[in-house]
């Protein structure tokens, strides 16, 4: 039983893995690049670069119409020796700072970029307020239950 | 003090709740186009209607003008046919069309059968001009003012209200 389990699942990620080797292989064949460095740059590029159809997977992870034409885009910049600078100044002149998936820091992301650190401290100045007000409220009812038991000692002798 | 102090995180949390629902109510699919008050871009493409004539950005010389992205496979681009045929009749504006992605004889076919709106349309069979404006999805439609220049731009079929509410008040 266990060996049958077993070799399924052998079977379907071998599956799995051709699917994904001849996906890369179409890659290669779409967009042929002379040196490795252009296609990593180009798949890097990819990566970083939002659909603007789909909006939740950037432009290497989509098959969007829009998202392969950008790629054929990118594809001929990237042939040309354009600077990845250079590239993204080209996609956010036509489709914005949307097309970015990091967004620049600017007046309107201040708060985006700030929010989490902004709510990082003011959290740990409230926990350190609130530490410090139960310390206080703590000795105090420390100092009165020793204050008790001396005088009851005193009363004792 | 103190009491303060023991309310402000649920303070705080109820107003990123209210704030957090706001965004979720936000339209995602209309993004704000950047070519909003820029020229509209130069392009170099043939004319659906004659595969001879060659258009370029001055054939687009009647203004206050629209430019309005449409295709044959574009489903809510026949949605909004009979809209942009209404408006042609009822108003002064000039409409350009921008054929993308198309088959020249299937887009020819279809304003045959359906009518025509359109001054002419631009044939942009690779999508290029698209791209220098920003299209995501058709059908988009943009309004350019007598100066040529790019006043407002939607995405999505037209309808008499969009047409009043994004339109109208450039046509000044």
């Amino acid at each position: 039983m266990k060996t049958l389990f077993y070799s399924i699942i052998l079977v379907v990620s071998q599956v799995i893995l051709s699917a994904e080797i001849q996906n890369l292989d179409v890659q290669k064949e779409l967009y042929p690049f002379d040196t490795s460095e252009e296609e990593i740059r180009f798949n890097k590029l990819l990566d970083d670069y939002r659909c603007p159809k789909c909006q939740s997977s950037n432009l290497s992870g989509s098959n969007a119409p829009i998202a392969r034409d950008l790629k054929i885009e990118i594809y001929r910049l990237v042939q040309e020796g354009k600077k990845d600078s250079e590239i993204t100044e080209f996609l956010t002149q036509r489709y914005g700072d949307f097309i970015l998936y990091k967004p620049p820091f600017q007046p309107s992301t201040y708060l985006l970029w700030l929010g989490p650190f902004i709510l990082l401290f003011s959290t740990m100045i409230f926990a350190l307020l609130a530490k410090r007000s139960r310390q206080k409220k703590v000795s105090n009812t420390d100092l009165r239950a020793l204050k008790k038991q001396l005088l009851s000692e005193l009363e004792n002798r | 003090m103190r009491r303060l102090i023991d309310i402000a995180p649920l303070v705080v949390f109820v107003l990123l709740v209210i704030a957090l629902f706001s965004f979720l109510k936000r339209d995602n699919n209309q993004l704000n186009s950047v070519l909003i008050d820029k020229n509209f871009p130069e392009f170099n493409l043939t004319k659906l209607e004659d595969e001879e004539v060659i258009l370029t950005k001055s054939d687009i010389s009647h203004f206050p003008a629209i430019v309005n992205v449409w295709a044959t496979w574009c489903i809510t681009c026949r949605v909004e046919h009979p809209f942009l045929l209404n408006l042609k009749k009822e108003s002064k504006i000039k409409i350009y069309g921008l054929n993308y992605k198309d088959n020249r004889q299937k887009a020819l076919d279809l304003l045959e059968r359906d009518g025509n709106p359109f001054e002419f349309s631009i044939y942009d069979k690779e999508g290029s001009l698209a791209i220098d404006l920003g299209v995501y999805g058709a059908p988009e439609t943009f309004l350019i003012n007598s100066d040529g220049i790019i006043k407002t731009r939607h995405v999505g079929a037209l309808t008499p209200e969009i047409w009043n509410k994004k339109f109208v008040i450039h046509l000044k």
